[in-house]
Order: C-alpha cells, then structure tokens, then sequence
C-alpha cells in the first residue's frame, strides 16, 4: 500500500489510533472489573439473605413453642412445623453459597450443630408441654432456650460478617480508582480532541496547498495551449496514414478550414500539390523510420485553392517499444522568406552581372590604353625626347595598377560566392612548396626562413593555399629592406582549435590601426615604399571567415609583424 | 576569286583588333588575316560557300548582335566546320563563360592580359601553335 499522506498527518493517525487502542483495554478492563465487583456484591448479599432466613425460621420455631406452652392450643405449633421443617434447607442452600475450603464452613458447622440442639430442646419442651404446664414451665425457665437462640444469632451473624468482609476485600473497586479512571478517560480524550484538530488543520491545509496546485496546473495547461494554439507557427501531429490528429488554430487559420473538417479527416499529402505529393510519399516513410526530418519545403493549398510555402520540421512520438505514434511537427509560412530568398537571387545575379561587366568592360579600355602607350614606347622612341619617354612610363605603370586593382577586385567578389570545398590539407607542404616557388628569384636577399611543424587542417585546398600566398608574400614584401629577413612559420592549439601564424621582422605596423588591417583597398603603408592592392589580407579573412576560423595579427613598426589565423580542428 | 584566309579574328572591339593584328604581323603571323566585328558577321562568312575554311578562329565571347558562345556553338554541332579550331579571347575570367566554352568543345580560351606585353606574347604563341605546330585533319579541304 503506498501512502499519500503527508508525514504529520500520518504520525497524527497513528498516535490516535493508539490512543483508542489505550481506551478501549482501559474501558474493557474497568468494565470487568465492574462486573467482578458486582458478582461478588450479590454473592454476598444472597450470603447475608440466606442467613437471614435461618434467623427467622428459628425466631419462628420459638414463638410457636412459646405460644402453645402458653396456651396449650396446638394450632400454635403450625409455624414451629414449617419452619422446622425448612431449616435444613436453608442451611444447605448457605452451604452451597459459601466457597469451598473456607473458614465459613466451620461457622456454618457450628450453626448447624447449635440448631440441632435448640431443635432438640424445643421439642422437649413441648413433648413436657404436653404433660405438665408446670414442668414446661420450670424448663423454659432455665434460660437454656434463650442461650440457644443467641448462640445460634451470633454465629450467623458471624458468617454474614465474614461474608461482607471478604467481598470487602475482594472487591477492587475503590472511590479514588474510579476518580483516576475518570481523569485518564477525560485526558485521553482530550488528546483525541487536540489530535483530531491537529489533523483535521493539516489536512484542510495540505487539501488547501492540492487544490492551489491543481488550479496554477490548470492555468498552465491553458497557458500552454493556448501557446500551441496561437503562436505564430503552425503546429500539428499526424498519424501512422498521414492524417492529422492534431493541428493548432493558427495552421487552421492559413490554411482556412475549422478543426473538425481536419483532424481525422483530412490527410497532410491531400493539401499538398503535386511535386509536394512526391516528395511527401518518399520523405514519410523515411521520417516514421529515422525519427526525424528538417527543413522541407512544401506548397499547402488552401481551402479555397490559393498554395502558398510552407516549411516543415518533425520529429516522431514513439511507444516504449519504439513504434511510432504520431509526428510533431511545426509549420512555418515560407511566404516572406521566399521573397526574401528571390530577392538576394535577384541581387546575386545583378552583382554578378555588374561583376561580369566590371571584368569586361573595365579591362578593355585598360588594354588598349597599355596597348597604345607600349607602341609609343617601342615604335617612336626615337622621336620621343626624354620627357615623354618618362610620361608614357608613368601611363603604362598606372594603367598597370588599375588593371592590378580591378583583377583583385574581381577576385574577392567571385570568392564570397564560391563553394568552399573541403578536403584535408597538408598545411606543411603547402607551406613549403609557396616558400619555395616564392623565394626561387630571391637569390639576391638575404632570407632566414623558419617552417615549424604545422598541423594539418581540413578546408579548401585551393582557398588555403590562396591564404598562405597572401601571407608569406607579404611576409617577404615587408621583410625586404631589412638586412636579412627572418620570417617564421608555425602552428598551435588554442582552446582546442588550430592556431597557425607568420611571423617576420619586416616593417611592422601601428597597432593603432589594427582596425583596419584587414579591410578591402585599406593600406597602412605608401606606395612607394612597398607596392599593393590592400586587398590581400581582406581575402584572407574572407577565407578564414568562411571556413569558421578567426584572423588576428600584432605589429610593431620597423620591428616586425605576426598574423594569426584559426580553424576550427 | 576565293577568300583564301588562314586566320579569321572576330572582335568588336576595334583597338583591341588592332593591337591584336599588330602583334600577329611582328611575327608574321597576319597575311592572310581577315577582321570581322561580330558573330553574324563571322557566320555570315563561313556559311558563304564562296569562303574556304580558317585554319584558325580567334574570337571575342562579347559581342553585340550573336556573340561568341553563339557561334561556337553553331560551329561546334556542325559536322564540317567542327575541326577549325576555335580560340576564345575575353576579357572576362567568368567562371560560367569559361566552362560554356569549353563543355561546347573550344580548342582554347584565353583571357586577354592588360598587360600589353603578355597580350602580344598570348597572340603571338597562339598564332604560332595552331597555325605552325597544330596539324589539322585532312578532310574539310578540297
């Protein structure tokens, strides 16, 4: 048996059951003690009655004896002859009262013996009687009868004293334990009484405390149905045939129809169109079996025929014994979402057509600037005097750079639209081969170049190698008025990512800037002190970014630089 | 009398044709040259039964009215005209261009450098190899 109660009104309980156990031997007892008291009672008083009786049959017996003495007449003699007659039985009616083996028994002897005697003497005297008045008269006189008579009263009242006395002592029941019952009954009570009220507060409160709980429960329940009901998501179950058993008001409310035209009716592949019906038939079964699926898109059909996009998430409920029950599935109006999605299409292709023409048209003109200047330069450098050579340089050159610029351009833009492709790299011999391609026409400088042990990533083979390109050949660019450049290439672990990093003794920056470090066109130093784009650090924190890592860097000027990058491991 | 060209240039853009005629010539390359500025334009001649066959195409992707995807493709799905080899010149290092080309079957594509220098020496090695190195198969001439 489990119990509910709370822990005091259990021990309230059980102390009051003890209690009434206590009272009711208490009770019982008292009650048979009552009753002994009372056999005994009349015990003694039938004791007392009976001897009662023998007193008066003897008193009897003398006054017909008196009477006919006097009187001669023996129609006195009638109630002597009666009660001569019981007396036995009333002694063996006492005998049989008083207890075995007691000392009444030799009282009761001696009763009978004194009866037997004064019977005897009263006959005598009337057997005298009968013959001489005068005779009867002188042996009355003697006093004996008398004596008889007393002897016989006193050892009566012997027996009845003794009888009265040992149910005096036998008889328990005294004035003060009848008091202390009483008191103890009336304590007891009372401890029922308090208990009682104990348990009666206790309950109510812990009944007050149910019924709180059962009220805020019940808010709760409607607090969250009414969620379920009226979030702005649609919600519904469907079962083991792909019928809805459960479908909130705000799906009901897209969707136009009342509850009771859905639930058990309809099915979710009736709502469907036609490519959705497909893909439904095939997705079911395979979400029953996996437990799971996200992010379908779906076309509803409302009731009045209008479709607009939905998309569904759903996961299944299962028995004990994993078979599936219903789905829990969420709906979300795909509606806004599209737009949204068309619109960056549309943006998407606007920019790369404004790429496309940026790389065309751009380039061409640039080109044949180039182009024409170059012919100046080789077919009348004769005719050209010093001045113009150099003009016609400084065209070429420029032109040059914006050519330069605009590839870089183009570049950054096509990344942030290409697929990262992910594979593993061996950083180290990526390293070492950009190193040793990049350093090949270096034989003039003076290069201390040191590749730590570089641990091996996984990402986008081209991409990567695009990073370290950028950032060893700014490691040289900016290393290169220095006596000898030192450059060093390692990697670490950092809260459990992959940490790689560049260092060299090159020029260095102001951490002032930092900010701008790694924006597109943003250069911390002079054209002419070292020639650039500023688009090579922006490409690669775009790279980094896309492969879920972080780029950093510290600098000081003309004493050095270190870049940081980090991949996820 | 028969157009007897070795090497058809179509290319709108008319700087760019010169520059690319002038780099042809240095090297010899540009005696029989013809100059057509746009997709119909070269259509309309190698369907011109009048004209003998190129032994090269060198033509621009952008082009106004049938631009050069266009025509390669047309080249490209006919039975004899297929083995000239085509070399596409653009601008444009779009990916999509690049890849059209090629799955419709260009010999070569090459993006045209700003860099006059490296724009003579592309121009000139391509001349060189399709015109002097590459062997032609021996079926379209009569």
């Amino acid at each position: 048996m489990k119990f509910y109660f709370d822990k005091r009104v259990l021990i309230g309980f059980t102390i009051t059951a003890l209690v009434l156990v206590v009272l009711g031997v208490f009770s019982y007892l008292s009650t048979q003690r009552l009753m002994d008291s009372a056999t005994l009672e009349s015990h003694a008083t039938r004791v007392v009655n009976t001897a009662e009786r023998v007193i008066k049959a003897m008193v009897d017996m003398e006054s017909g004896q008196r009477g006919f003495l006097l009187t001669g007449n023996e129609t006195f003699l009638e109630p002597y002859y009666e009660a001569s007659a019981n007396i036995d039985g009333y002694l063996n009616a006492l005998d049989s009262l008083i207890y075995k083996g007691s000392s009444q028994h030799a009282r009761l002897d001696t009763v009978r013996t004194l009866v037997s005697v004064q019977q005897q003497w009263i006959q005598n005297v009337i057997a005298l009687r009968k013959k001489s008045f005068a005779d009867a008269q002188a042996l009355v006189a003697t006093g004996e009868g008398k004596r008889n008579t007393d002897a016989i009263r006193k050892a009566i009242t012997n027996i009845q004293n003794a009888e009265m006395g040992a149910f005096r002592s036998r008889s328990t029941i005294t004035d003060t334990s009848v008091q202390q019952f009483q008191y103890s009954f009336i304590g007891l009570v009372a401890v029922m009484l308090i208990i009682t009220f104990y348990l009666f507060y206790t309950i109510n409160s812990s009944l007050r405390l149910r019924n709180e709980a059962e009220a805020r429960l019940k808010q709760k329940a409607l607090d969250i149905k009414d969620l379920y009901d009226h979030a702005p998501v649609g919600y519904h179950s469907l079962d083991a045939s792909g019928t809805y058993v459960e479908i909130n008001q705000t799906e009901l409310n897209w969707l136009g129809y009342t509850h009771e035209e859905v639930v058990g009716k309809l099915r979710f592949r009736d709502l469907l169109t036609d490519t959705g019906k497909k893909l439904f038939q095939d997705a079911f079964p395979e979400f029953m079996r996996t437990g799971s699926v996200t992010d379908l898109e779906f076309e509803l059909t409302r009731k009045d025929g209008s479709v607009f996009p939905v998309i569904l998430n759903s996961t299944a409920i299962r028995t004990a014994e994993g078979d599936y029950v219903k789905s829990r599935s969420t709906v979300i109006d795909n509606t806004e979402r599209k737009k949204s999605q068309d619109r960056i299409l549309d943006l998407n292709r606007e920019l790369e057509g404004f790429t496309y023409s940026v790389s065309h048209d751009l380039r061409a003109p640039l080109r044949s600037i180039i182009g024409y200047a170059n012919i100046l330069k080789e077919e009348y450098h004769e005719t050209m005097d010093d001045e113009a050579r150099r003009i016609t340089e400084v065209i070429i050159r420029n032109t040059m750079r914006m050519g330069q610029l605009i590839d870089d351009l183009l570049d950054f833009s096509r990344l942030g639209r290409k697929q990262v492709s992910i594979g593993p790299i061996n950083m180290k011999e990526v390293v070492e081969n950009i190193v040793r391609e990049q350093t090949a026409e270096m034989k003039d400088r003076k290069l201390a170049i040191k590749i730590l042990d570089l641990e091996s990533a996984v990402g986008d083979q081209a991409m990567m190698r695009q990073v370290w390109i950028n950032l060893i050949s700014n490691a040289l660019k900016y290393s290169s008025k220095k006596e000898v450049s030192m450059i060093e290439i390692g990697s670490f672990r950092k809260d459990g990512r992959k940490v790689y990093y560049i260092s060299d003794n090159g020029a260095g920056f102001d951490m002032k800037y930092i900010d701008k470090l790694f924006g597109v066109f943003q250069r911390l130093h002079k054209m002419n002190e070292f020639e650039g784009t500023g688009v090579g650090l922006a490409l690669i924190k775009t790279i980094v970014k896309r492969h879920g890592g972080e780029v950093w860097a510290e600098g000081r000027i003309n004493e050095g630089a270190k870049f940081y990058f980090s991949l996820n491991p | 009398m028969r157009n007897a060209a070795e090497i058809l240039l179509v290319e709108d853009n008319p700087n760019d044709a010169e520059l690319a005629i002038r780099a042809l010539k240095k090297n010899n390359l540009a005696n029989n040259l013809i100059h057509l500025e746009d997709g119909q334009e070269a259509l309309d001649y190698l369907y011109d039964e009048k004209n003998d066959m190129p032994k090269l195409i060198l033509m621009d992707v952008k082009m106004p009215r049938v631009d050069g995807i266009e025509v390669l493709r047309k080249l490209k799905s006919d039975e004899k005209r297929k083995v000239i080899p085509v070399v596409m010149l653009t601008s444009s290092k779009e990916d999509k261009d690049i890849i059209e080309a090629y799955n419709l079957g260009v010999n070569a594509y090459i993006v045209k450098p700003v860099d006059f220098d490296q724009f003579v020496k592309a121009v000139t090695q391509l001349g060189f190899f399709w015109m002097i190195l590459n062997q032609p198969p021996q079926t379209s001439k009569s």
